[in-house]
């Protein structure tokens, strides 16, 4: 049975003995019941033991992928062949911490679901059968006139080049982009102020910051990169000129408007208006802007002026105005405008040129499709039937083409109607090149051969020109010409860099032409009546491309808490209209009920969810959810597509809801969300700091000396190292990386929905988000991770009555897993409730659920628990334990500070955690802890936890200071 | 009244006072020793697919452990040599022995030779070799004379008793670095004290909280 | 109609209410439900209890297959039902030690009546009570780990953990028990070996009477000992439910981590031990006929234990809220108001209505005198101590972090294993009172006027206190 899976797995063999290890755990974790004979196990060698591979040792490989022309670099963990890690890598510019989509992505890689042949015609097909269809295919396109081709949004110079060589060969090729997470709407705003050709990103670390309905924390444009700087522009050591304020406009509450100092909650159907305020206010102020006109209402909104005011205040070239995918081009096209004005081109708006220039848009496509002139159409993965606005009808025109191809990892919606479909390798088996808007190449190097056979997109280009050249010689010929001479050496280098330090994209300041923008910005005099409908890209699975995780699909949101579902999202005011109970306010939150979302004919039934903090009358809809062709974990949730329109894909005027009886229960991991007034997550704004830097002490509850006594003696912590971790409340942004990081490092197992609805998630380190559901609109959200705090006088321990978690000398409190026999007291008596118990075999489940893919995920260090045992976080300690052997083998047995990062660390964007030897003074923990803001979450049972937290600061603009 | 019972039978009380808490005992004793792996497992000897001699091969040619089990000195494992090590030698010597065909064999196809697992712990508990090498315990402490085995068979118990006997009080199992691999070697005769050798440059302190091992 | 009132030899109150001629009658009476041809109405009862029984050990089974998550538990409610049926039987299994070994040492002769059958309950109480923490763990067939045995991981329990005194307090009270039971049984199963006809019942009966004779010495020896078991088991009343309150006072949870647990649950089980009794004994008495023997006057003696007891725990309820106040711990004070106005408020309120304001009805004699209301208070006990233990356990579902709470939801499963646990003991209960005697003949003789030193047959003697008689409320 193990030999498939290494024949699976290519040329290296995974490993043998770890591989077992995974697998095999639950059943040996069953010998402590009774000593009789160890398993009779197999050792299986190598044959020939490739040079740098040591069994059970893991190697760390650098990479890159994109996820919507977002591009990141990555370092890759492989054991024994089995990639079963994804971080950032942090020699590439664009990375900061990972994103929740790279950390899932390893798991990805073994979905059973992924497609694992060609198909044509709805029959599998031979891998050679398909070949020979590719080698035919050029005499069948002949001179490309009825050739279209539909990529993704695919920055890769080898795939320009290809692209290159496919309009020589069929000039009259055409091609088009279509991205769920595409960029469409920035791309024709920026073509409309004529900058075009161009890729742009942000840069620096901006002072203030105003997203018009744009989510740069969250789901648009280069987060992680984005979300470092962020954090690092609220470093509480920073001149307050310099300190960022980040002002949110939108509909909805997105991770970055619930970042924001101010946010303001309106329509997405007038976010438009405010900046065209905004634009009034600063030509007012005396920037060169354009006149354009604006609602009454909106120009004397006092939020506008404070803006206004606050941008011009600052040092020209600081501040930056972000408007979001979800708003038209015209609003872009402002966008850049202001930006210009601001002087914020080059400085903290960077431009590359890079990119094809003559691309359609899907709507072009459709326009040919319609009139039949589309003869052969390829689609390289995308899933337009599943994405495309309901209106364009795409699916049935699909169909109508003579001839369809399919590229993509999964046989997705479009995959089941084209005529062929051809598996996609997955990144991590696929040669390939990426460059980052901000301009720098990376090479992507595979970490196993394809599982299955299948073709990289650009290997797939290649073939379109009839070449059946393979990925690593196509990358390899892009960059070849860059340098003259010692080629090898230095592509060694770039692999193992992972950035390729020669052809970066040259940056350059654009000039924008403001003359068109007036036209262009016309308001529809008549104001929508009704409901508004929002459609959001989802915070887990984007616009559905990652509906078959399993991670991510439990992965909660982070502002309502829901996971494995969507829902139809409103204020509580505006679900008093609707005629909906407020759920967030019945002891049972989780149960709600289903309404009828109609508009324009359609309907969609699905369940209500109130949110304190969404515009009154929006309805938000997120995407990706309910795939009837996504994987049997894409199916959960309700597919909203067929609401939209091509005319404006993600806002909607004139929407329907109508409550039903049907009632349903929504999985949200955390019910309550008032902190109660308790001292749990700390803040205060940075005026307030600095008059009283300690205000932290404010909060307790009890006074120091007494809660200071003990009954009983001090436990004593003697050994040369004491972990301790600190996590800064005022970088966090809430993404969730950490979460699923902490997953796929610890082996952690999902429950699934039936399970998440019980309250039984597995998440050893969550994030807890807090707000008061008292307010409607307005609503102040703050986050707080919460793991084991590793507690020097833990409660758990002394209640365990077979000694399975007890301290370490290193003041970890540890959990021997094959010792617990899962009274479940322990967790009773944490305060903190982070322990987890597994109350089913969660992980025969997750087998059963995904094959033995999730084994070949699992990381080798860590025991894979059994049912009835508890577990919890314990700082990575198989981390710490290889630190620790490596260097009492290698020296004195002191492990420098910096060596060992927790997977939560190394996951965190905004670098908010910090992790080390507190024995050590000049340690980076040490500083942290002697922070002012430090400080203890429940302090007054006198844990002495070791997890400690920065309180938070918040940055209003005084003008905007409420009452 | 009649009597049903013996008059032996008087005495059945008493026996059954003093009898069933003494069998109690011998449960639990019996348990504790018949169940463990110093009565199940020591000894274990499967036989192998390759009859490999490490009496003939670390005995008698003397070869160092570290020439077959290489990673032991700086990985968890001591990995079980590639195909490609046996044939190193074998290539020449004894090439067409009939004992070695499933050698060559592997060695053509790539197949790996499926040895069976001797020093088995279970999966929640990690050893790590190179740290032992490293702290100077030598090779024979875990898994006896080797060197003298025709078959490997299973020395120690390996239960985790056992180990914490070590970790408790290594000082008597430990030897210098460079004995690691010396089978013959008797730290106790030659009268070996850690504390002096020159070349350590730390004390050994073998972790003996749980997550020393367990993870 | 002329009625025969024997003496309670100390202080004259009439104890048995027109008894038997004499000792033979005792016997005979006490016999009887034994030596009857099995009645349908037994036969009923002990099977509906048997299938809850086996409907216990049927969700036990899918229970260890399938692991605790098919119980309604989740994190922060770690522990649901198997921990309040747990604390619920440990309770219900008070009242026998009690009525046996303290009021036995406090001369108490009246409990001779009651004490067999209470005795008899208590066991039964403790083997339901034990089997819940056993089946609750996650993985039980590790259990043994909490026992101190000798093993190769050189690991051993931890004795700080209130569970594993748990183990250690409720197995020694169950042992004692059963020992002072048995040797409470050893002459009335000799009576019995005696008495029975088949060859069969006279074997098994002579076995466990390990050859009683009857004997001044064999009487003496019996004395003694069943004296030191009483000295031995009134001590536990006390400890095995103090250490028990101990698993919730010493954690640290608001709600649970409180000094006045201990006296409060033994209250509290008392208070529930007593209430069990006199839900099976007013349904026993009618039954077996054995009206004559636990009379009105032992009824009124229990009622008048729940009353007091129940105002006990009524005041352990209202000083938990003025400590919680007092103590000025503001999560203290936020569970307590929380179980009296949170999500659960209708369990908290159902335990004071069941536990203390109901009771208070017994102050009135006719009441304490009226069987069927007792019978329907009786049950009114159980349930409140039910919901109070419920109540306890449920403080898990809010804590310290409002990020953790959630709620509670019950599943069929839960449904089974409380039933089923009934479903055992009354199993259990029937079988005792089919095959062995229900009350102590030998003790309740001792208390009849014959063995009363100064007695003389006097037949007039009964006419001289007809109110007494009266009193005694004939039947």
């Amino acid at each position: 049975m193990t030999r498939e899976t290494i024949s699976a797995a290519g040329p290296h063999n995974p490993g043998r003995r770890n591989f077992l290890s995974a697998v095999g755990a639950t059943v040996a974790s069953l010998q402590t019941a009774a000593c009789i004979r160890k398993p009779y196990e197999k050792i299986l060698p190598y044959a020939e033991r490739p040079e740098d591979l040591v069994p059970g040792e893991a190697r760390h490989y650098a990479t890159v992928w994109n996820v919507g022309g977002a591009v990141q670099g990555l370092l890759v963990r492989s054991t024994d062949g089995r990639p079963t890690k994804v971080d950032g890598n942090p020699n590439h510019p664009m990375t900061g911490g990972s994103t929740i989509w790279a950390q899932a992505s390893v798991l990805s890689l073994y979905d059973p679901e992924r497609s694992k042949e060609p198909v044509r015609e709805g029959e599998g097909v031979s891998p050679d059968e398909a070949v020979g269809f590719l080698k035919k295919l050029p005499d069948e396109i002949g001179d490309g006139s009825g050739l279209a081709v539909v990529v993704p949004e695919l920055p890769s110079p080898t795939a320009d080049r290809l692209w290159e060589d496919i309009r020589a060969k069929y000039p009259k090729a055409e091609l088009y982009r279509f991205d769920g997470a595409g960029t469409d709407h920035a791309r024709a705003g920026a073509a409309m102020v004529g900058i075009e050709g161009a890729a742009w990103t942000t840069d620096g670390t901006p002072t203030v910051i105003a997203a018009f309905d744009a989510d740069p924390i969250g789901t648009e444009g280069d987060t992680t990169a984005f979300t470092k700087a962020f954090a690092a522009g609220r470093d509480p050591n920073r001149k307050p000129a310099e300190a960022n304020r980040l002002y949110v406009v939108e509909p909805h509450v997105s991770i970055t408007g619930s970042n924001a100092d101010h946010r303001m909650a309106v329509k997405g159907s007038e976010v438009g208006d405010f900046l065209a305020a905004l634009a009034h206010h600063l030509k007012k102020g005396g920037l060169n802007v354009p006149t354009l006109d604006a609602p009454k209402d909106k120009l004397d909104s006092k939020f506008v002026k404070a803006l206004a005011k606050d941008l011009l205040s600052r040092k020209r070239g600081s501040t930056i105005v972000m408007v979001g995918e979800r708003q038209p081009a015209h609003v872009h096209a402002l966008g850049f405008v202001l930006n210009e004005a601001l002087g914020n081109f080059g400085k903290t708006l960077r431009f590359t040129k890079q990119g094809p220039t003559e691309v359609g848009a899907l709507s072009d496509l459709v326009r040919r499709m319609n009139d039949g002139s589309v003869k052969q159409l390829v689609v390289m993965g995308s899933n337009p039937v599943y994405e495309a606005p309901a209106d364009l009808n795409f699916g049935e025109l699909f169909q109508k083409v003579p001839l369809t191809i399919h590229l993509g990892l999964y046989r997705d919606e479009t995959g089941r109607l084209a005529t062929w479909h051809i598996p996609q390798s997955h990144y991590l088996e696929s040669w390939g090149d990426l460059r980052a808007r901000e301009g720098t190449t990376a090479i992507q190097q595979p970490l196993v051969a394809p599982l299955y056979p299948s073709l990289s997109p650009i290997e797939f280009m290649a073939r379109l020109t009839g070449a059946e050249s393979k990925g690593y010689d196509l990358v390899r010929a892009t960059h070849q010409g860059a340098i003259s001479g010692g080629f090898d050496k230095r592509w060694q280098r770039w692999l193992h860099d992972g950035v390729v330090d020669v052809g970066q994209a040259p940056s350059f300041v654009p000039s924008v032409k403001t003359d068109g923008l007036a036209a262009a910005y016309k308001f529809r005099a008549e104001r929508a009546q009704g409901l508004e409908l929002a459609f959001v890209r989802d915070n887990a699975v984007l616009d559905g491309r990652f509906g078959n995780s399993p991670w991510l699909q439990e992965l909660p949101d982070p502002i309502t808490k829901i996971a494995w579902d969507n829902a139809a999202v409103v204020s509580p005011n505006t679900a008093e209209k609707i005629g909906v109970p407020n759920n967030l306010e019945q002891s049972s939150v989780r149960d709600t009920v289903m309404v009828d979302v109609s508009v324009g004919g359609e309907t969609v039934r699905l369940p209500v969810w109130v949110q304190p903090g969404t515009a009154e009358d929006v309805v938000v809809l997120s995407l990706g959810y309910g795939r009837k062709h996504g994987g049997k974990f894409a199916k959960s949730g309700f597919d909203v597509n067929s609401l939209r329109t091509a005319e404006s894909p993600y806002i909607r005027s004139g929407a329907k809801v109508t409550p039903t009886r049907k009632g349903y229960a929504v999985a949200c991991m955390q019910p309550e969300a008032s902190m109660h007034d308790r001292p749990i997550v700390r803040d205060a704004t940075r005026g307030d700091f600095t008059d009283e830097p300690n205000f932290v002490e404010k909060f307790e509850v009890m006074d120091e000396d007494h809660v200071a006594s003990l009954l009983w003696d001090e436990p004593e912590y003697t050994a040369e190292h004491q972990w301790a971790l600190t996590i800064d409340l005022n970088s966090c942004v809430g993404c969730g990386s950490c979460t699923v990081a902490c997953q796929a490092e610890n082996n952690i197992p999902w429950v699934g929905k039936e399970d998440a609805l019980k309250g039984r998630e597995m998440h050893w380190i969550r994030i807890d988000r807090y707000f008061e559901p008292k307010h409607s609109d307005q609503v102040e959200v703050r986050y707080q991770p919460m793991a084991c705090v590793q507690c020097e006088t833990a409660p758990c321990e002394n209640v365990c009555p077979v000694g399975a978690t007890v301290h370490g000398p290193e003041g970890l409190n540890n959990m021997a897993y094959n010792r617990c026999i899962g009274t479940r007291y322990c967790s009773n008596n944490c305060p903190y409730k982070v322990r987890r118990f597994n109350f089913f075999h969660y992980t025969v489940r997750n087998d059963a659920d995904y094959g033995m893919g999730i084994a070949m995920q699992r990381n080798p260090d860590v025991t894979v628990r059994y049912r009835g045992v508890m577990e919890k976080c314990t700082y990575c300690v198989q981390r710490i334990n290889k630190a620790r052997i490596h260097a009492k083998v290698n020296g004195d047995g002191i492990i420098p500070d910096g060596t060992v990062k927790t997977a939560c660390q190394e996951a965190c964007p905004a670098d908010c955690i910090t992790f080390g030897n507190i024995r050590d003074p000049d340690s980076k923990v040490s500083h942290t802890r002697e922070d002012p803001r430090n400080y203890a979450v429940l302090s007054e049972l006198n844990l002495r936890p070791r997890t400690t937290y920065l309180a938070k600061l918040t940055n209003p603009n005084p003008d905007l200071a409420e009452g | 009244m009649t009597h049903m019972f013996p008059r032996w039978t008087n005495h059945l009380p008493t026996a059954v006072a003093v009898g069933v808490p003494l069998l109690g005992v011998a449960v639990v004793l019996g348990v504790y020793y018949f169940f463990s792996p110093y009565y199940t497992d020591v000894g274990y000897e499967p036989t192998q697919p390759v009859p490999y001699s490490h009496a003939l091969h670390a005995g008698e040619m003397g070869m160092d452990c570290r020439y077959c089990h290489n990673t032991v000195e700086y990985a968890a494992h001591a990995a079980v040599p590639p195909t490609s090590t046996c044939l190193n030698c074998h290539k020449y010597v004894k090439a067409n022995s009939e004992k070695l065909s499933l050698v060559r064999q592997s060695g053509e196809t790539g197949e790996p030779i499926p040895w069976v697992k001797i020093h088995q712990l279970p999966d929640y508990a990690y050893f790590n070799h190179s740290a032992h090498v490293g702290a100077g315990v030598g090779c024979v402490s875990c898994h006896g004379r080797v060197d003298q085995m025709e078959e490997v068979w299973l020395h120690e118990p390996l239960s985790m008793g056992w180990c914490l006997d070590c970790h408790r009080n290594p000082e008597p199992h430990l030897r210098p670095v460079s004995e690691v691999t010396n089978m013959a070697y008797d730290p106790v005769a030659a009268g070996y004290d850690p504390s002096e050798d020159p070349n350590r440059t730390r004390e050994v302190n073998p972790p003996v909280h749980c997550a020393g091992c367990h993870r | 109609m002329d009625m025969r009132v024997s003496r309670d030899p100390v202080d004259r109150r009439p104890l048995l209410v027109n008894p038997p001629t004499d000792y033979n009658g005792v016997t005979e009476a006490v016999a009887a439900p034994i030596e009857w041809k099995t009645p349908m109405g037994w036969w009923i009862f002990f099977l509906v209890s048997a299938v809850f029984a086996a409907m216990y050990a049927g969700s036990t089974a899918y229970l260890i297959w399938e692991g605790t998550g098919i119980w309604g538990l989740n994190v922060p409610v770690a522990w649901g039902w198997a921990i309040v049926n747990f604390v619920f039987w440990v309770g219900i299994g008070h009242a026998g030690t009690l009525i046996s070994a303290v009021l036995f040492l406090f001369r108490q002769k009246w409990r001779t009546s009651i004490n067999r059958f209470s005795e008899a309950m208590t066991i039964f109480a403790v083997v339901c009570a034990l089997s819940f923490p056993t089946i609750h763990v996650g993985r039980i067939w590790l259990l043994y780990w909490v026992f101190p045995v000798p093993n190769q991981m050189g690991a051993w329990p931890q004795f700080r953990s209130p569970l594993l005194w748990d183990v250690f307090a409720v197995s020694i009270y169950g042992t004692v028990s059963v020992l002072f039971w048995y040797t409470g049984l050893v002459p009335d199963l000799a009576t019995m070996r005696d008495r029975v006809k088949s060859k069969v019942a006279k074997f098994a009966y002579g076995i466990f009477a390990l050859g009683w004779t009857g004997s001044t010495r064999h009487w003496r020896h019996y004395e003694t000992a069943y004296m030191l078991l009483a000295g031995l088991a009134t001590p536990l009343v006390l400890s095995v439910h103090s250490v028990v309150s101990f698993d919730f006072a010493v954690s640290q949870l608001p709600g649970w981590h409180t000094t006045i647990f201990p006296p409060y649950f033994v209250a509290g089980a008392i208070f529930s031990g007593f209430g069990m009794v006199l839900t099976l004994m007013l349904v026993s008495r009618v039954i077996f006929k054995l009206e004559h023997i636990v009379t009105m006057h032992h009824l009124d003696n229990m009622a008048k234990v729940v009353l007091l007891t129940g105002m006990i725990v009524g005041y352990a309820y209202g000083m938990e809220f003025f400590i919680a106040w007092y103590g000025g711990n503001e999560y203290e004070m936020f569970a307590f108001i929380n179980r009296a106005f949170g999500p659960y408020w209708w369990a908290y309120w159902s335990m004071v209505s069941c536990n203390v304001l109901i009771p208070q009805v017994l102050w009135f004699k006719t009441i304490r005198h009226n069987v069927a209301a007792l019978f329907v208070l009786s049950i009114f006990v159980n349930i409140g101590m039910w919901f109070e233990r419920y109540v306890i356990v449920i403080t898990l579902s809010r804590d310290f972090l409002p990020s953790s709470w959630d709620m509670f939801y019950p599943t069929v499963w839960d449904w089974a294993a409380l039933l089923g646990s009934f479903g055992l003991f009354f199993t259990l209960f029937s079988l005792f009172v089919r095959f062995l005697p229900m009350v102590a003949m030998a003790e309740v003789k001792s208390v009849m006027p014959e063995s009363d030193p100064h007695h003389e047959p006097d037949e007039t003697e009964a006419a001289k206190q007809p109110a007494t008689a009266t009193a005694g409320g004939a039947s």
